[in-house]
């Protein structure tokens, strides 16, 4: 199983790649520019920092035109965490005039603008991700209930519907997509490699899902 | 909301870790990676790791100490410690740290702050204040060695304003001595502020965890506490569990 990371600079990527490797029994390679993507089962899009930087990044390293095509020319599994499932949708409050991969219909807005009440942001700490309906996520085998660690400014408050595999969190009296699948494209808010066993757990299940699915 | 976090804080000098009290009489107790590779085991929901010696030695915190302890961390690591400008806040995250703590460079600079929130998201950008005491009129910087006239109250604000994604609340005089938290302090600055605010300095019993929620803190840290008593973070949590605050399952 071929599992690639992607390294847009300055990144906590050590744990990710740790977790990866736990999980997969398998050694994840960290890649910089778009032309090393190698048909992997599984790339990993992390991230920190703004939108529209990483979005300058993923063009200036040959990302960008590879990734915004994954559904058409890829079997392998994408998985954005954090702002790197910010990039797979289409803008971003945080940067208007830049393009996310598009992968996924949808914006990205501040927190301040999606919460209702007096909640805090930037929204950092364990909070719930939690399945709408049974089916959603079923294969990830994760209860409802699980405390997930998040550390984010901005969010997806909305997303199209049809999409069967989606996790949302409450941030006051409103709630914002924590998670998300659109056939091989998918994307957590929180940090899994950072929420202890329930980060792995769900990891494991990426990777397996990865696997079955080459 | 997201659930309330218990958090302890490991300082070190340099080389091991040590417990302060009042931020003087530094005490070596041992591994600095030892003591955060059992917090680790023990599923904490946080950890803060400090060199309290760093900027008044003018050196950044070991980023080989950071690469060690974070290696097989898997919550967050908080990490503080003479950091001066990006590269080092560069050097700290690519080392494994997931955050940073700024103090003297915050308070002296808050244009720094700006620019590290913009570079590295204000998520990543923790500032620490350290009351010199319960007055709120001054704030100790490099190493509780300095004090500045500032309120700590309207340095959180511009700290804010700045782009501070957290707020370390500490109170040097309350700091290792197991006496109590500054909940005064507290209320004002959670008031004051927007962004989650940590509460540090004095925790002494489990009941200073849920008097800080009750104050408006989202997080208390605790160094001597865990250190040298009984009580564990496990421990706190379940009595915020009986007194109805939501925890980390």
């Amino acid at each position: 199983m071929v599992i690639q990371i992607i390294d847009l600079g300055v990144n906590n990527l050590r744990s990710l790649v740790e977790s990866i490797r736990e999980v997969s029994g398998e050694s994840p390679e960290v890649i910089h520019d778009g032309h090393e993507i190698t048909k992997p089962n599984l790339l990993i899009l992390p991230g920190t920092g703004a939108f529209g930087e990483a979005v300058r990044i993923l063009e200036s390293r040959g990302f960008k035109n590879v990734l915004s095509a994954w559904h058409q020319n890829e079997k392998g599994w994408l998985l954005g965490v954090c702002l790197g499932m910010q990039l797979l949708f289409e803008t971003s409050e945080e940067d208007p005039g830049f393009r996310g991969l598009g992968l996924i219909s949808g914006h990205v807005r501040h927190l301040t603008g999606i919460r209702s009440g007096s909640e805090r942001v930037p929204h950092v700490g364990w909070s719930e991700a939690n399945r709408d309906d049974e089916e959603s996520f079923s294969w990830a085998h994760i209860d409802n209930g699980r405390d997930f660690y998040f550390s984010h400014s901005y969010a997806v408050e909305n997303i199209p519907m049809g999409i069967r595999d989606v996790m949302t969190t409450t941030f006051g009296a409103a709630q914002f997509v924590s998670g998300v699948r659109k056939d091989n494209v998918l994307g957590f808010q929180f940090h899994p490699e950072k929420s202890s066993i329930a980060g792995l757990q769900l990891l494991a299940a990426v990777v397996e899902g990865a696997r079955r699915n080459a | 909301m997201p659930k309330f976090r218990v958090v302890p804080s490991i300082l070190t000098n340099g080389t091991s870790q040590v417990k302060g009290s009042a931020f003087n009489n530094w005490r070596t107790v041992g591994s600095v990676v030892q003591a955060i590779k059992v917090h680790g085991e023990r599923d904490v929901d946080e950890i803060f790791l400090l060199d309290v010696n760093a900027t008044n030695e003018e050196r950044l915190v070991s980023s080989r100490l950071v690469a060690r302890v974070s290696s097989a961390l898997r919550v967050p690591l908080a990490v503080g410690g003479g950091i001066r400008g990006f590269d080092d806040v560069a050097e700290l995250l690519s080392a494994g740290a997931d955050k940073v703590v700024i103090g003297t460079a915050a308070v002296e600079t808050p244009e720094l702050v700006e620019r590290l929130a913009a570079a590295f998201g204000s998520q990543a950008i923790v500032c620490a204040i350290d009351a010199v005491n319960d007055e709120g009129e001054a704030i100790a910087i490099r190493s509780g060695s300095v004090h500045v006239k500032q309120s700590p109250t309207s340095v959180s604000k511009v700290l804010e304003q700045a782009g501070a994604g957290e707020i370390l609340l500490q109170n040097i005089s309350r700091d290792g001595v197991l006496g109590g938290m500054d909940l005064n302090l507290l209320g004002e600055v959670s008031k004051i502020v927007s962004i989650p605010v940590i509460l540090g300095s004095g925790a002494s019993r489990v009941e200073d965890f849920y008097s800080a929620h009750r104050s408006g803190a989202s997080a208390v840290s605790a160094g001597a506490l865990f250190q040298f008593t009984e009580v564990t973070p496990l421990l706190v949590k379940s009595f915020l569990k009986s007194k109805g605050v939501p925890t980390r399952t």
